[in-house]
């Protein structure tokens, strides 16, 4: 009980930033649709065939994938970025790719359907012979339509406004993934450490704001239509504070960019707790000089496109992603190849300078109880394969379909008693009661610690190396500030001592911010010993 | 004075009105009369221009309606049209001041009219804040005269105004717009496919067939002296009905 309610307040210091930020995107997106599909609406309405464009237009948008939409700005930003630079002469692109701008694109193009749907709808249904009798009695064009067929459409609009309202407060919990907060941080952050509080505090916040937006809009038209004062005198002011809670001073800041004495750093972060702390260790190190913004929970290659225009400045990735994901390669090499080639093809092919290896892996191993490893003399995977037969095996059912597992076996020839597909969370309670005698698990993960298991050394170099390694932007890399003040992280940081960050957060509840005081503190005794 | 001449309106290749002649005198009641699809709905929306012909001339007053700022001049002519056409989210007293508005009136002066024709159409005043749909149809039809009347026009266009009343409520109705048409001294043209209506209320009656006028006269004239069989033919059916209620009396007294 107490761990939940130290869960939920951990997670809630949060929510007055998270809520914010998220009904400000909502709002603006909403807002920008509503500029957009109702104009639209109203000029298309007499135009088939422009009718039929923007019709077609919206709705292929909305077949697209929220996610892929979201992904799929970045790169057109990235674009008329180049293409703004080159015209313009600019050495810096004028807009930002990645956060508040891509969101808001995307939102709006998402909103755009139901509202420029209904505006058509709504407009069509008007009978034609009170648009007549409007005529007949000396209104203009623009009288007749403001006068009366958009008050009498006006119930269709706002339904396709209220649709609109619901679609784009759950699209924007997608947000997060490219950068800009949102209530979806509780429930991407929550899936990745298995925070069932965090999704669900992430899923019913959004729901909630969804249900107000769509009864308030609700109340505000039947109380403009019915002219019921009780009605407007409920739904205007809830409507008003809603707006008002996306313009807080938490969300305008940014934009009133109040530090302006010092130069700005970006720093980015993954969808999971080391990349957070990894994230915060090095905004504490710039602290000093820089105006430091953290991006946390951007998708897989998001943090890397932004890193590559320079919308960040720094982040924390892993040799064997870049090598696999990015540089597409697919043989296994020895980590240290790994990394000099990695690091030659990152400066050569994107100007992306690495800085070095922090100092530690998070990559696949076979876990072992320490009893086991001492009772068989385990060491390697090599003297694993020697008694796998009397074992069995516990791993993520992803795991056994992968090239690296095939791999495992047929380079060892491993050849186990039992193969046991397992969530990640109950691996490690299963191994700790016996249940199992070996599991596959993340190198740098804190659980390795606090089931006091052993990781074997792949000696034959079948699994790929995942070394940590601190990456800078172009730009960055030019700054001699920067690269001075980050310059200590790189090999710093041992595996037992991010283990021990990671289990902090993963299990003990503690905040990101503590896991990063304490991992610089580790820094600063070891600087000391040494 | 509207003086109409030559008046053609085409739908796809077929004239609705085709080649129409008519001259309507200053505060005469004109009943256009006509089988449904003759052409009068096209022929009345010509005058105010809520139609564009494709041939002919329309002059008010001598003044070519063509070269009239079309706004300007529906603002200046009243008409009721067929189905009444409120406007459903306004309410009586904001139908009625519909056209006043437009023109800037007053607030004061607006409100007092809406009063005054409220009074004029026996509305009762309390029925003004009423919205359409909270009227019966009669009650309807009279703000729709009232909305017509609200800018003091001097000409009316009135499409088959009573049509869709109840017989008692239409003659009352007949009787009292007959009434206002003289006190207010307008030109009024009115449209209907029932000859009786047309005998009772008109000054002359124009009857159409497709397209054109083919007898124009006063009741007078045309029961005595039809010329064209489907004159004839459509005085017919009041005369069977005077002669029989006529009978009826007769034989009662
Ligand atoms: N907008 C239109 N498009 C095509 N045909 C029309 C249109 N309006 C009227 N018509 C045709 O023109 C003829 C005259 O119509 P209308 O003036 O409404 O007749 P009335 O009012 O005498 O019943 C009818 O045959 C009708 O079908
Ligand atoms: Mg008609």
């Amino acid at each position: 009980m107490n761990a939940w309610i130290n869960n939920l307040e951990v997670l809630l210091e949060r929510w007055p930033t998270l809520a914010s930020e998220h009904v400000l995107v909502t709002v603006v997106s909403l807002g920008l649709g509503v500029l957009i599909a109702l104009p639209l609406g109203i000029w298309t309405v007499r135009r088939p065939r422009w009718r039929a464009a923007a019709t077609g237009v919206a709705s292929v948008v909305q077949t697209v994938p929220a996610l892929a939409l979201l992904a799929l700005i970045l790169p057109v930003l990235v674009g008329i970025n180049a293409l703004l630079m080159w015209l313009l002469g600019l050495t810096d692109g004028p807009l930002r790719a990645i956060g508040f701008l891509p969101t808001v694109i995307a939102l709006t193009l998402y909103s755009l359907l139901p509202m420029l749907r209904n505006t058509l709808a709504g407009l069509a249904g008007v009978d034609p012979a009170t648009v007549e009798a409007a005529r007949g009695v000396g209104m203009t064009r623009r009288q007749v339509l403001w006068r009366v067929q958009m008050p009498l459409a006006l119930p269709v609009i706002v339904a396709g406004v209220r649709t609109a309202a619901v679609w784009t407060v759950g699209m924007a919990t997608l947000s997060t993934l490219i950068g800009q907060p949102s209530l979806g941080d509780y429930i991407i952050t929550g899936l990745q450490t298995r925070n069932t509080l965090s999704i669900l505090l992430g899923v019913v916040s959004a729901a909630a704001l969804a249900i107000a937006l769509d009864q308030l809009l609700g109340l505000m038209e039947a109380g403009v239509a019915q002219r019921s004062a009780w009605r407007k005198a409920v739904a205007a002011p809830g409507l008003a504070l809603i707006v008002l809670a996306g313009f807080t001073p938490i969300t305008i800041a940014p934009w009133l960019d109040a530090d302006r004495d010092r130069p700005d750093a970006e720093i980015g972060a993954k969808t999971f707790n080391e990349s957070y702390i990894l994230a915060h260790l090095i905004a504490d190190e710039l602290q000093s000089d820089f105006d430091v913004h953290q991006r946390v929970g951007l998708g897989s290659t998001v943090a890397y496109d932004a890193l590559r225009v320079n919308e960040l400045d720094a982040y924390v990735d892993y040799t064997g992603t870049i090598w696999a994901t990015i540089m597409k390669r697919d043989q296994i090499a020895p980590a240290d190849v790994v990394l000099r080639e990695m690091t030659q093809w990152l400066k050569e092919h994107d100007g992306i300078v690495c800085l070095g290896s922090l100092g530690f892996q998070n990559a696949y191993a076979l876990a072992v109880r320490k009893e086991t490893a001492e009772q068989h003399g385990l060491k390697t995977i090599s003297d694993l394969a020697k008694v796998s037969d009397q074992m069995s095996i516990a791993s993520d059912p992803e795991f056994f379909g992968r090239a690296e597992w095939r791999d495992l076996v047929s380079t060892y020839g491993l050849d186990f008693q039992q193969k046991v597909p397992m969530q990640s969370t109950l691996m490690y309670e299963a191994i700790a009661a016996g249940e199992v005698d070996v599991i596959t698990a993340y190198t740098s993960d804190g659980r390795i610690t606090a089931y006091d298991l052993v990781t074997l050394t792949d000696d034959r170099h079948v699994l790929p190396p995942y070394e940590a390694v601190l990456l800078l932007s172009p730009e960055a890399a030019a700054n001699p500030k920067l690269t001075a003040l980050l310059q200590p992280l790189i090999g710093a940081i041992d595996i037992d001592e991010m283990r021990r960050a990671n289990l902090m957060v993963d299990i003990d509840g503690d905040t990101v911010a503590t896991a990063a005081a304490w991992l610089r503190d580790q820094i600063d005794k070891n600087k000391k010993t040494d | 004075m509207i003086q109409i001449e030559g008046l053609v309106k085409r739908y796809n290749g077929a004239a609705a009105v085709d080649g129409l002649d008519l001259q309507i005198h200053p505060q005469e009641l004109l009943v256009l009369l006509g089988e449904s699809g003759c052409g009068k709905t096209t022929t009345l929306k010509m005058i105010n221009r809520l139609i564009e012909p494709d041939a002919g001339t329309v002059r008010l007053d001598g003044v070519d309606a063509a070269t009239i700022n079309p706004v300007q001049l529906r603002r200046g002519i009243g008409y009721v049209f067929q189905g009444v056409g409120l406007f459903p989210h306004w309410t009586v007293a904001q139908n009625i001041a519909a056209t006043p508005r437009l023109m800037k009136w007053e607030k004061p002066e607006t409100a007092a009219r809406v009063e005054e024709l409220l009074e004029l159409m026996r509305l009762p005043r309390a029925m003004q804040d009423r919205l359409p749909n909270e009227l019966s149809g009669g009650q309807r039809q009279r703000v729709g005269v009232a909305r017509a009347l609200a800018a003091r026009p001097k000409v009316m266009l009135m499409d088959e105004p009573f049509g869709a009343l109840d017989p008692i409520t239409r003659d009352e109705l007949q009787q009292e717009y007959a009434d206002l048409h003289v006190r207010l001294g307008l030109t009024s043209v009115l449209v209907t496919h029932d000859m009786t209506e047309a005998l009772l209320m008109a000054d002359r009656v124009a009857v159409m067939q497709r397209g054109r006028i083919i007898r124009i006269g006063t009741p007078r004239e045309l029961v005595n002296d039809p010329r064209e069989a489907y004159v004839a033919h459509l005085i017919e059916t009041p005369r069977r009905q005077t002669i029989r209620v006529e009978a009826l009396m007769r034989a009662d007294g």
